[in-house]
């Protein structure tokens, strides 16, 4: 008997718990909005990399703080590799990138504000600036090769 | 439509199937990053991050039954690393601290009743195993003890019992603030 009351009474403060998390903290619509949208993000026969390597999680670790360099990422495919330098404060990153095997071509930055386009040389760099801050992923392509190299999302 | 029929169909680019699977998980999803006390641009960076994977890996996950799981246990993954990262703020400003009491202080003001602010703040001082825990299970829509699971890195098992024991202090909680509220 006992218990069952304790159950009720539980379920019950949840209950108004719901209600008041509801109201104080709800998913905001703008994020919905862009959960739907991500769909359209979706790519097909590309070659999908890992992240390898975050300088960032590693100067965490170590506890030393983030120095004049930015932060240094690396991604490995199938066949290509690409490491990406990210810095820059406030809402805007730079990135400066280095695909190899090189080639020329270009990288796709998509962005939650839509996508950016930058040439990659023929020595497999790049450099953009003005990117928002917020979740990225960079996708690579050298001219009369196989698919794309795609990074995973990212905050950056 | 069943969640397999929803995959299937989002699979092939069906826009309405995919909303439908967002509506499903989005409580879940905000629910663990806010159980992290991310704040708001780090929270929508995970939040936002998650299903973007989701998106990445649409034909990897074949057991729709899961597929809450994986979701819970990818934000809960992108949490941690943002925590160890620490980014926003590294690359803002290095000494510059999230302000949570400030950010809860203004969720608060939402609220109109005295009771509800009251729980609120009761909620807010829980430890963070309670606080992480309450914030999935008052999830809309609720989520499985499964998806729970996943979301802490929790045996299901102990899910029940962590719960009694966390409304408890909950309700504790909210009865010595009450009281002070009262003498005020």
């Amino acid at each position: 008997m006992e218990r069952d009351e304790d159950t009720e009474r539980d379920d019950a403060l949840l209950g108004e718990l719901r209600r008041v998390i509801g109201a104080a903290d709800p998913v905001p619509d703008r994020l919905i909005a862009a959960a739907q949208a991500s769909l359209s993000w979706r790519t097909f026969d590309d070659d999908l990399a890992e992240l390898l390597h975050d300088s960032s999680a590693e100067a965490a670790l170590s506890g030393v703080r983030a120095g004049e360099r930015g932060r240094v990422l690396s991604f490995g495919g199938e066949r290509m590799q690409l490491e990406v330098e990210v810095s820059g404060t406030g809402n805007a990153r730079t990135l400066t990138g280095q695909l190899s095997p090189a080639g020329p071509g270009e990288v796709e930055i998509r962005h939650g504000a839509g996508q950016s386009r930058v040439e990659l040389d023929a020595r497999g760099r790049f450099s953009t600036a003005g990117i928002p801050a917020g979740t990225v992923s960079l996708r690579c392509r050298v001219d009369g090769a196989g698919p794309a190299l795609t990074t995973p999302w990212l905050p950056i | 439509m069943d969640l397999e029929a929803l995959m299937r169909a989002a699979r092939e680019g069906d826009g309405d199937a995919w909303n439908a699977i967002v509506a499903r998980y989005s409580g879940l999803l905000w629910g663990i990053v806010r159980g992290y006390r991310l704040g708001d641009a780090d929270a929508a960076d995970v939040f936002q991050t998650t299903w973007l994977r989701l998106v990445e890996h649409l034909d990897g996950i074949r057991n729709a039954d899961g597929l809450g799981a994986w979701l819970a246990t990818t934000a809960r993954h992108e949490c941690l690393r943002v925590l160890r990262v620490g980014q926003r703020h590294v690359l803002t400003d290095a000494f510059e601290l999230p302000d949570e009491a400030e950010a809860a202080a203004l969720d608060a003001r939402l609220l109109t009743g005295e009771r509800d602010r009251a729980l609120w703040r009761a909620f807010e001082v829980l430890s963070d195993r309670c606080r992480r825990l309450l914030r999935l299970l008052v999830a809309d829509p609720a989520p499985s003890y499964e998806e729970v699971g996943a979301a802490l890195d929790m045996p299901i098992g102990s899910i029940g019992p962590t719960r009694g024991r966390c409304l408890e202090r909950l309700r504790e909680h909210a009865s010595a603030a009450g009281l002070t509220t009262g003498e005020a």
